[in-house]
């Protein structure tokens, strides 16, 4: 594979987005930032700017409100970008299904590369599904 | 139960206060729950002659659709300094399905502001005399028509409306 | 006029019908914010019209999922309405296992506050430090419910898991470790000059304001009102428990960190209490799947770690809840946000709104207006962390 490839799936930038999310898994999402965890030693970092991050990392079941939002920050990114949903309601609506203003997955707003379930999911699913993604990039 | 005679006290001081013909029922299920159902031309002049017998937080306000109204529970606490006397009062009053308005209580009590918005969101009540009756739950864009906690909407009958303005 | 790149800041987490990341409007002069507006709306999920077409057992596992932070809260506070409304008499046992996993949640949502905070200021190092040690609360939490975040442990009638001795000792060694660990903690925060510059009187809420604006939690107890919803309206085994309610006379930033940090250590004790006295006996009493409840009114509230929680249902002798009424803690907060923002730098802004303990989510947003050149700007969080950072570097005070 090109160098350049080789440097993005070794340090993929992550940005975090809360889609109408409970928070239980955003804090897992930043769990996974911990010592504990550690995601940073497959060099992911959390970005503050959609303009500098390689992967977007969604929770929740994206209302109507969030949404908008959400396709504007995924225009946003740089190409090759990738979508990762964490959760089961970024999976596909969780426990909010036939709630009034909850979409049934981020997978009906933006393209997903990879799905991470669990309610919350843990930070160990969370690692395992960041891997996986970078597997399939080639790592 | 002294604690259930300190309540009865607290309901017979606003009946005396506020005329007895316009405290329409009351009840007092348990220690530390009061309801009472008051007509709506009293409800200011209720909420602060509890606020001074140290009902001055609005926990929340509820509104609820009853068939042939909308009752709005204003469930306020008074608080113990922590020595386990604190109560929370719930006081009902009820206005017309067709328009439904009540005066607010935010120019005596300015953290129910939200509250009132609130129940304005679900359930259609407008406040005479909120400053601002914005959306405060409800996304931008959410059609006018549509008082979700309303019983008239059902959950389908909400999406279908939703993707119809393009909110889906 | 200015150029606008939008940003949002999140207040949350509150129960889904109200729980959203929220956007404010800062209205400023130079440095100084002379008013903030805050719009909530971004979380709303339709929780409340979807519990009146669940059943009362799907609605526990609804309610669980309001906020991730203080599931427990919403999900022991909906048994207590339930069980009150159906006249259930729960085991004592029940009520003391209920009693630990309500303040070790207050445990976990108050350091992660305390990380969180600290990253508002600039202090990562510690952030990741108090976030590592947090762990510990996570690890026994898992071991009592199987779950870190969700850990469906009350269920109506009583707790589905019982607490083996193996496990009472081993949340005593934890509870040791993470003690230690908040003691050092507090005495760094109130000795690190850097962190009290951008912490004392910055934010400052007058007690006045904060009865007036209804204030809960922490926020209401750092303005040195003593309101505690365990202490005055006592819940579960609050009634037997010795504790104090923490509160501080400070009214400001400050004042809310050593607030949360005391209670931890309250709440450290009303657990040992509950282990040391824990009765024996069965752990629910059964009900059926399919319930009616009969037909009446309860409210009920709660003390969770951001504040007074307040639960209303109405029945009318069905199988699913006619109304079901949430209003969590940081909609109760954010009048008083809106107050404290009043007169403190922009660079204090992330802090402030922080010190509420709102959910740091990181859709981020906020629109600036200035009342002298009418430029309007927005920043996203990173931006205005960045530039509330290098502010307090030239201009420490």
């Amino acid at each position: 594979m090109g160098i350049i490839n080789w440097a993005r799936t070794r340090s993929p930038w992550l940005i975090h987005f809360n889609a109408s999310s409970c928070n239980g898994c955003d804090i897992e999402v930043l769990a996974a930032l911990m010592p504990r965890f550690d995601v940073e030693r497959f060099g992911a970092i959390l970005r503050g700017s959609p303009r500098h991050a390689d992967v977007l990392v969604v929770t929740g079941s994206i209302s109507m409100q969030v949404k908008d939002r959400l396709i504007r920050v995924y225009e946003q990114m740089p190409e090759p970008k990738f979508v990762v949903a964490v959760g089961a309601c970024a999976c596909g609506a969780g426990v909010f299904q036939k709630c009034y203003n909850t979409h049934d997955g981020v997978d009906k707003v933006i393209p997903v590369d990879a799905y991470i379930p669990g309610c919350a999911a843990r930070p160990d699913a969370i690692l395992d599904g960041i891997v996986k993604l970078l597997k399939k990039l080639g790592y | 139960m002294e604690a259930r005679e300190d309540h009865v006290k607290i309901v017979e001081e606003l009946r005396e206060a506020m005329g007895s013909e316009n405290v329409i029922d009351w009840k007092i299920p348990r220690a530390k729950r009061i309801y009472v159902a008051i007509k709506a031309e009293k409800l200011k002049d209720t909420v602060k002659h509890l606020a001074e017998k140290d009902f001055r937080h609005v926990s929340t306000i509820s509104g609820v659709d009853v068939g042939d109204g909308i009752e709005v529970l204003y469930h306020l606490t008074k608080r113990a300094a922590g020595k386990g006397e604190g109560i929370t009062l719930s006081l009902r009053v009820k206005t017309a399905m067709e328009n439904p308005s009540l005066p607010t209580i935010t120019d005596m009590i300015p953290g129910a502001t939200l509250y009132e918005r609130e129940v304005h969101d679900f359930v259609g009540v407008v406040f005479e005399g909120h400053p601002d009756l914005s959306p405060v739950e409800l996304p931008d864009g959410w059609p006018k028509d549509v008082y979700p906690l309303l019983k008239k909407w059902k959950i389908e009958d909400i999406k279908k409306r939703l993707s119809e303005v393009g909110g889906n | 006029m200015g150029e606008t790149e939008e940003f949002i800041i999140p207040v949350g987490p509150q129960h889904p019908a109200l729980k959203e990341p929220t956007n404010f409007t800062i209205t400023v002069d130079g440095e100084y914010v002379v008013d903030a507006k805050a719009r909530p709306g971004y979380n709303h999920r339709g929780v409340e019209k979807a519990m009146e077409s669940r059943t009362y057992i799907q609605n526990l596992y609804l309610l669980e999922r309001v906020c991730g932070i203080c599931s427990i809260c919403h999900m022991t506070n909906f048994c207590l309405t339930v069980e009150e409304a159906m006249g259930l008499e729960v085991p004592a046992r029940a009520n003391y296992i209920r009693t630990i996993m309500h303040e070790i949640e207050r445990l976990h949502s108050h350091s992660l506050w305390l990380g969180v905070a600290a990253h508002e200021i600039g202090f990562d190092t510690l952030f990741y430090y108090i976030w590592r040690d947090r762990e510990v609360i996570m690890d026994l939490t898992e071991s009592i419910s199987g779950n870190r975040v969700n850990k469906a442990m009350p269920t109506i009638g009583g707790v589905r898991r019982n607490i083996s001795p193996e496990l009472l000792r081993d949340i005593r060694k934890g509870l040791d470790i993470f003690e230690e660990r908040i003691k050092y903690y507090k005495s760094l925060i109130l000795k690190e000059t850097t962190v009290l510059n951008r912490a004392i009187r910055v934010g400052v809420l007058t007690p006045h304001d904060a009865v007036a604006l209804c204030a809960v939690g922490p926020t209401l107890r750092a303005s040195g009102i003593k309101s505690d919803v365990r202490a005055d309206d006592p819940y579960l085994v609050f009634d037997e428990v010795p504790f104090n309610v923490m509160t501080h006379d400070g009214c400001d930033v400050a004042s809310r960190v050593i607030v949360r940090c005391d209670e931890m250590f309250e709440s450290i004790n009303v657990i040992r209490y509950c282990l040391d006295h824990m009765p024996d006996g069965p752990i629910r009493v059964k009900v059926p799947v399919i319930m009616r409840v009969p037909e009446t009114e309860t409210v009920c509230l709660w003390e969770a770690p951001r504040g007074e929680l307040i639960h209303y249902l109405k029945s009318t002798g069905g199988t699913t809840p006619y109304r079901y009424k949430i209003r969590a803690p940081t909609l109760g907060n954010i009048p008083s946000v809106q107050r404290m923002l009043i007169g403190n730098y922009i660079a204090d802004i992330p802090i402030v709104i922080a010190a509420i303990d709102p959910c740091f989510s990181c859709t981020d947003r906020m629109t600036f207006v200035d009342v002298n050149t009418e430029k309007n700007w927005v920043w996203d969080s990173e931006q205005l962390r960045r530039y509330s950072r290098k502010w307090y570097q030239q201009n420490s005070h």
